[in-house]
This record gives C-alpha cells, sequence and structure tokens, in this order.
C-alpha cells in the first residue's frame, strides 16, 4: 500500500521503488497487490501517480488527511494473506518486500516486520537501526520514552485489520500515530521484530507530522503499555 | 585511620591512579591533600558530601575523615557511600576485560603490571582498548570533540546516554550500503553525492533511549509491582509540617482504597527521616535512591512519565517542585491522564525576603489543570483568590481541609504549685520564619516566667539562643526532638508560638490536644484556631510585650486558662476530627468529587474513553 498525499514529483522514486520490489517479490513466486492511496492528495502528486503506475495497481482516492485513517482503510480494501506499507516520499530497498513475505510465512504467531536499517536522507542524515523484540538488547521500558520503530512495516492483514491505527488529535496534544500503535500491538500480544539484511530509504523533510507533534510537545495518547511491565525488575531489562 | 575500616587504600590507588604514578603512598597522599581535594577515602565515606552537609565539619579545618572518627561519628552525623571512583564505574561497565587486556597488550603482562591499573595509569592514554566491545582508537576517531579523556570512561559517563558507540556499527552500516545501492539511481539525492563517502561521519543509533532519566524510569517500572490508583508526590519525608500533612491524605487514601492503591514518590531530596509519617504498608519510591545524580529537569520528566505511563485515577502534589514545575509545564496533557490534586499552605519567603512559596510561582500557571487545591487554612486560599484575582467559578476548586489532630484525651496536667514560676514551652525551628527575634525579646523581659526551648535551627540561630540561656538564667536550651508528643508536655502551663507567617500550623494542634493553654501570633490561618474563646491571639504579632501580659493572664487566672483548655478541646472535636477530615477529602470539590472520590479499583486510564479518541476507519 503506497500513501500518497502531496509528494508531487517525489513520488516517482517511490513508485520506482515499490514497482521493484514487486518484481523480486513476482519473481519469487509472490501474487503481488499494489494499492495506491491517494489521501487529499494535489493534483500533481495524483499526476506523478497516474502516469507512473502500473495497469494493474488500484488508485483510491480519499479525504480523510490523516496517514493512519488511509492505512486503515487500505487494510480493509486489500486482498492479500499481508501488508506492506509505504510512504510516496520514501523508498524500500528492493529486497524489502521478498525477504519480509519469506520470513513472515515462517511464523505463525503474530509478528510485525521492520526492515533491519532505515537510512535517513535529505534534510538529516543518519542511520536508524530498528530493534527486534527477541534480542537481548530489546528494554520494553524505554517505548514508552521513544519510538523504535517506524510506520513502514510488514505483517498479516489480520493484525492490521485487529489493530487499527488510532487517530491522532494534536490540539489535545496527542500525536504520534505509529508510535502509540507500536505500544499498543504489544500489549495485545504483538512481537516487532526485523528483517535482517533489509532496509528503508527515508526522505527526511524539514517539515513534518512529527516534527509538528514535537513542537506541540504530543505525546502518545494514553494506553496500557507499560503495566505488563510492572515489576519485572531484572528479566525484563537485559544490559 | 588504617583501624575505621573506612580507609581503603586498594581503592584508593585505583581511584586516585596519579597516587601510583607518582609513586605516593595513598594514605600519606589522602593526609596531604585530602581535605584541600576532597577526596574520599573509600567507598564507605563520601568526603564531599561529609564536608557540604556538616557545616561544623568544614569549619574545622580537619581532613573529613579525621574530623568524623574524632567527632562526627560520636555526634552520630550522617554519612554516606562516596560515589562510584572511574574504576569503579569502567568495572561496573563490564566493558574492560582483564584477560583480553592481557592477551591484546603483551608488554603489560611481560611486566606483571595488573591489568586495570595500567589501564587507568598509562593504558587510555595511550590509545590502548580496554577490551573487545570497546575500540578506543575508533571511538577518539569518530569523536573529535574527546581530547584529553579517557574515552572509555568518557563513553561511560556521556557517550552512552548521548547515543555514541563503543565500536564501529560494520553490520548497520554493511546493510544500508546495500540498500542505498539497490536504488540509488532512482533519486538525484542519492546519487548525486556517494552517501557513505565517509561512513564513519554517519551518525547511527537506535530508538532505544539511553539518557539517564530513561534508565531511571526502567528502574522505576521494574519496581513498582501494580499501577496505583493514586500517586502522591512529596519532595521527601521528614519532620516537617507539610509532611505531616501528606502523611494524613497518604493514611486517609490508604484507607479508603487499601495501602498498595498509593503510590508515594519523593521527588526532590534523598531525605527520608520520617518514614513513619507514612502507613507502613504503602509503597515508597525515591527517585534520589534510584539516581542520586538526576538534574531537577530530569525528575521533572519522570513525574510527567510516571503520570502517563501509570494513568493514575488522581495526582497528589504536597510541595513537590518537581511535580509543580511538570504540571506547569505539561499540566493540560497531563490533565488528560489523571485528575490533578494538590496542597498549599502560607506564603513562603527567600532569605532576601521575597515571596518566592508554591503558592507564588506555582498557583496561577497551573490553576486551570488542577482539579482541587486543599490548604489547612481558609485564610490562604481567601487571600490566593484576592491576590490572582480567581474568578468565582474557579473558586470552588479551593477547598479548606483542617487538619486531623490527635482524638486522645490529653494527659492529667499537673497543677502548678502557688507561687511557682509559670512553665513556658516553645518548640520549633530556629529560623527566621519562627522569629526566634521575638523569642529573644519576650524571655529576656519576662524573668518571672521559665522557657524551656525545644528545637533545632541553622547554625546563627542556635549560637542566638545559646546565647540567650547563658545570660538568662530563666531560659533553658532543651535540645532536639523529632515527635511533639514526645516532649514532656504534662510539666508546662503554656504553649508559646512566636511565628512570622504561617499557615495552620501543626504544633498548634498538637499543643492544643495536648491540653496547653497556647499564646501565638495573628498571622496566616493561625486565627481560625486559636481565638479569644480559645486561647490568646496575638495581634500585635511582633511585640514582646503583648505576648508576656498573655502568659501573665495564664499565670495569674488559671480558671480562665482551663476555661480557653476547654473550649480548644470543643473546638479540634469539631473541626479537626478524622472523620470530618475523610469526608471532606472524599467530597470537596463538590464538582468534582475529592481526592478519595471513586472506587480503589478504577485505576483504568488506558480503558478511559479519551477526550478525541476516534476509531472511524472508513470515511
Amino acid at each position: 500500500m503506497l500513501n500518497a498525499h502531496r509528494e508531487g514529483l517525489i513520488a516517482k522514486p517511490s513508485l520506482e521503488s515499490l514497482k521493484r520490489n514487486v518484481a523480486r517479490a513476482q519473481d519469487a513466486g509472490f501474487d503481488v497487490e499494489v494499492l495506491v492511496i491517494l489521501d487529499r492528495a494535489d493534483r500533481l502528486t495524483r499526476d506523478v501517480v497516474e502516469s507512473q503506475s502500473e495497469k494493474d495497481f488500484r488508485l483510491i482516492e480519499t479525504t480523510f488527511g490523516d496517514p493512519g485513517k488511509a492505512r486503515n482503510f487500505a487494510v480493509e480494501t486489500a486482498q492479500g494473506t499481508y501488508v506492506a506499507f509505504l510512504d510516496a516520499d520514501d523508498l524500500w530497498g528492493e529486497t524489502w518486500l521478498v525477504s519480509a513475505a519469506r520470513i513472515a510465512a515462517s511464523r505463525q504467531d503474530p509478528v510485525v516486520w521492520h526492515p533491519e536499517v532505515c537510512v535517513y536522507f535529505g534534510a538529516a542524515k543518519h542511520v536508524f537501526c530498528h530493534i527486534d523484540m527477541e534480542d537481548d538488547t530489546f528494554r520494553p521500558a524505554g517505548l514508552a520514552i521513544e519510538n523504535y520503530w517506524t510506520a513502514l512495516s510488514f505483517s498479516a492483514r489480520d493484525i492490521y485489520l485487529q489493530n487499527p491505527y488510532p487517530g491522532t488529535d494534536l490540539t489535545s496534544g496527542f500525536g504520534f500515530e505509529d508510535w502509540a500503535w507500536n505500544m499498543e500491538t504489544i500489549s495485545r500480544g504483538v512481537i516487532h521484530k526485523i528483517v535482517p539484511g533489509t532496509g528503508h530509504v527515508i526522505r527526511r523533510k524539514t517539515e513534518s507530522v512529527s516534527t509538528a507533534t514535537v513542537r506541540v510537545q504530543g505525546v502518545t495518547r494514553p494506553n496500557a503499555y507499560i503495566r505488563q511491565f510492572l515489576g519485572t525488575a531484572a528479566k525484563a531489562f537485559p544490559r | 585511620m588504617r583501624g575505621s575500616g573506612l580507609f581503603d587504600a586498594e581503592w584508593y590507588r585505583l581511584a586516585h591512579p596519579y597516587v601510583v604514578r607518582d609513586g605516593i603512598d595513598p594514605l600519606t597522599h589522602f593526609l596531604l591533600y585530602g581535605r584541600d581535594h576532597r577526596l574520599s577515602p573509600g567507598r564507605a565515606f563520601d568526603a564531599e558530601r561529609y564536608l557540604d552537609q556538616h557545616e561544623e565539619a568544614r569549619a574545622s579545618g580537619l581532613n573529613p575523615l579525621i574530623h568524623y572518627l574524632r567527632h562526627g561519628r560520636a555526634r552520630r552525623l550522617e554519612i554516606h557511600p562516596a560515589p562510584p571512583s572511574g574504576a569503579d564505574r569502567i568495572l561496573a561497565s563490564g566493558l574492560f576485560d582483564a584477560r583480553w587486556y592481557l592477551e591484546h597488550h603483551a608488554d603489560v603482562a611481560a611486566a606483571g603490571y595488573p591489568p586495570l591499573l595500567h589501564y587507568l595509569v598509562h593504558g587510555w592514554k595511550e590509545g590502548r582498548s580496554p577490551g573487545p566491545d570497546f575500540d578506543a582508537e575508533w571511538y577518539l576517531k569518530r569523536y573529535p570533540d574527546i581530547v584529553g579523556a579517557d574515552p572509555l570512561l568518557h563513553f561511560i559517563d556521556h557517550g552512552l546516554a548521548e547515543g555514541r558507540s563503543p565500536l564501529r556499527p560494520e553490520r548497520a552500516l554493511s546493510v544500508a550500503k546495500a540498500t542505498l545501492a539497490s536504488v540509488e539511481d532512482l533519486d538525484p539525492e542519492l546519487y548525486g553525492a556517494d552517501y557513505l563517502a565517509d561512513p564513519d561521519r554517519i551518525e547511527v543509533v537506535n530508538g532505544v533511549p539511553r539518557h539517564r532519566a530513561a534508565r531511571a524510569f526502567e528502574q522505576i517500572v521494574g519496581r513498582i509491582a501494580h499501577a496505583p490508583r493514586t500517586i502522591v508526590f512529596l519532595p521527601w519525608i521528614i519532620h516537617g509540617g507539610a509532611d505531616l500533612v501528606a502523611g494524613h491524605a497518604v493514611r486517609a487514601l490508604a484507607e479508603a482504597h487499601g495501602p498498595q492503591s498509593v503510590l508515594v514518590v519523593l521527588s526532590d531530596h534523598d531525605r527520608q527521616d520520617a518514614p513513619h509519617l507514612l502507613p507502613a504498608e504503602v509503597p515508597v519510591l525515591s527517585l534520589s535512591r534510584i539516581d542520586p545524580a538526576l538534574s531537577q529537569d530530569e525528575r521533572v520528566v519522570l513525574v510527567d512519565l510516571l503520570i502517563r505511563v501509570l494513568q493514575p485515577t488522581a495526582v497528589l502534589n504536597v510541595n513537590s517542585r518537581a511535580c509543580w514545575e511538570a504540571v506547569k509545564r505539561h499540566g493540560r496533557r497531563l490533565s488528560h491522564f489523571t485528575r490533578l490534586h494538590a496542597m498549599l499552605f502560607c506564603p513562603d519567603y527567600s532569605p532576601e525576603g521575597r515571596r518566592s512559596g508554591y503558592s507564588d510561582l506555582y498557583l496561577r500557571p497551573c490553576l486551570p489543570f488542577l482539579t482541587a487545591i486543599y490548604s489547612d487554612n481558609r485564610t490562604h486560599l481567601e487571600e490566593l483568590v484576592r491576590q490572582f484575582a480567581i474568578p468565582a467559578d474557579l473558586r470552588g476548586r479551593l477547598v479548606t481541609l483542617y487538619q486531623p489532630a490527635a482524638e486522645a484525651a490529653p494527659p492529667p496536667r499537673r497543677d502548678r504549685q502557688p507561687g511557682a514560676p509559670l512553665r513556658v514551652l516553645w518548640a520549633g525551628r530556629f529560623a527566621a520564619q519562627k522569629n526566634v527575634d521575638l523569642l529573644v525579646r519576650i524571655a529576656e523581659s519576662a524573668p518571672q516566667f521559665e522557657f524551656h526551648v525545644w528545637g533545632r535551627g541553622d547554625a546563627a540561630h542556635e549560637a542566638r539562643i545559646a546565647d540567650l540561656a547563658r545570660r538568662c538564667r530563666n531560659v533553658h536550651v532543651e535540645g532536639p526532638f523529632d515527635r511533639f508528643e514526645a516532649l514532656p508536655l504534662a510539666t508546662y502551663d503554656a504553649f508559646l508560638y512566636t511565628s512570622l507567617w504561617d499557615g495552620l500550623p501543626n504544633v498548634l494542634l498538637e499543643a492544643a490536644a495536648a491540653g496547653l493553654p497556647i499564646v501565638a501570633s495573628h498571622v496566616g490561618g493561625i486565627g481560625e484556631l486559636v481565638n479569644g474563646d480559645t486561647g490568646w491571639l496575638i495581634a500585635a504579632f511582633d511585640e514582646a510585650a503583648a505576648y508576656v501580659d498573655a502568659l501573665q493572664s495564664i499565670a495569674d487566672d488559671p480558671k480562665r486558662a482551663r476555661q480557653a483548655t476547654r473550649a480548644m478541646t470543643r473546638r479540634l472535636q469539631d473541626h479537626h476530627n478524622w472523620r470530618r477530615y475523610r469526608e471532606v477529602l472524599a467530597r470537596e470539590p463538590s464538582e468534582s468529587g475529592g481526592l478519595l472520590h471513586g472506587s480503589a479499583n478504577d485505576n483504568g486510564g488506558a480503558e478511559r474513553p479519551s477526550r478525541g479518541a476516534d476509531r472511524q476507519t472508513v470515511p
């Protein structure tokens, strides 16, 4: 699912990276359906997406104005077993989709998959490493302070159906719908893991929803995340 | 000093490796420089804190350990463990591997040099790595701002918290390289320049927060057994009026909802002199015990976090600066997570005479987010309404909560023998607020009465009281006390209270409950307890003669004194009983219900519908 909004010309590299991923996955024998959600998209973005899409891509216009709600809608619309998210200003490393699909098929328990690294470019340049909850370095309490995973995840469609993204409400000081979603899914027994050797390339803009959230001192809305870790001193906090 | 067990030569050598470098005997070094450089002699004795805490030790000019062994120990002056030395911190980090060090630095092994001591004295300066998990050479190259410091200690003390890496992140860089290679031809911002041209300049991070507050938060989460219904924030728990008031509220909460429903957080200072003020079964968490080095800002961060993640039904703040600051900064969002309550007592003044109490500094910015402000006296709340022009619809949040007094019958009083002098009790802190100066003037001008002075204070005021006792034979300095009710109350004939500013001090409730006739200054809310019927309220509150007249009337007219104490007992029964206290705390403010309002099990923050919740998924 490609989430497009007002990316304009920079939607093209995203679409191209998506097409490469689709081709690799199809070569490996997977069926792939592509949904492009044009959520309050401007004309330029719509034109770029329409001209660059393959014939079998499904383009759907929505008016949520909220990336979380657009994702929820895409999940309900999708027909496949798994869902993967991409935003129209970011790029998937070429092996992401096929590696994630392969490893996801190897686990029967509820797992949300993330790439091993996110390479940030543009207004800021750094490499962000995702943490695997089954790794010794995972520290549960820290997720109440910092977000560990981006929203460009891969998982069974059922998991997204059962765990829709919460809405944002910046006027009340609540934001970071992807962070809140990570916490809430863990509270419901979902595990977040990495797909080794995979990466996303993330464009850092000077102004984004998350920087706006930081500016209003926003936090995630109330959730029960930390309660499951109370009183579990040494065991749950490997050093 | 050797015999005391407080000097540890081995620890001293590792803590101050230049002693080894310069070939000085550790004890000699400590005797020569320990005082001036505030060096600790061993793990068990923090010289710096000892000197900071005890003025007499500073003034003595003695080496702090000598001072402690000669004087401090006998006077039971507090001592604390020394903060971990560099060697302690290196060992605790697990990044120094003695075996690896000897294997990789054969010259050290050949010389028979103890590996850790070698690293501390020479190794880091020579750019040697301490173990397989810390690459000193890479670290110094990657972070050129580190100059002239042990890179390992820099990493432990700062770098770790700043998200710096102890090793070159080979794995992350290699996956990043492969990822970029697969798509960089697609975007000019990627192919226009080689992203990985200088990989050692690229920040490689993960989401795990390592800063001090985050580490403290992890420990806190591990120590709290369950989410409490109420969190009570206090600065500390010592022998003070506010602490007693806090103790009453915690007891009421524990009675109403069970002791495990309350969590007491000591947020500002590492002092727990009076833990008995809190019910024994109520869990207490001291931020300073988690990490004594937490800054004030970090404490504010933790208060905010604790409220947001635990989502208690109610929060009560009794003089916690960190909590006031958290409500000031984040009250809007915090009020979505819980009901915020606070207690205020009276104005307070800085040594320079500026009004700088919590009422002045925090009420105005915090009031919009507070469900209730409780005060132990009505006068202060009325002052606040005038001072800040608090409109009628917010005034309902200001609640007078008279504190409960002891309900046991007072001990029988002995009758004063005819002609025996009136025995006057003065008990409190020797401090500017308590107007020690006025006490001196009263005692000087009333040689016909005996004054028994209990308490302690700062050095200047203690000296003033000691001087008074030397000059006036009618003044007896009795020493410090922890609990008012443990004083020989039945042997006194009157209680004298000389405060310059106040709320409704608990010591007056205690003196009243003990059946002592009270002479008190008319300041703050004192007039709500002491009046012409229940005692002697001195309007000209800084004039000694008025107090002497009142004491004289107690001495001359025992019948009137008995009438006053009976009236006072009725006042206590009507306004300062436990049942009434709990009722007010459960019911007021009427708009929202009080601190006790609601059931024991309604900590369901996450399940409470939050404002703005919207789970709609289809337009």
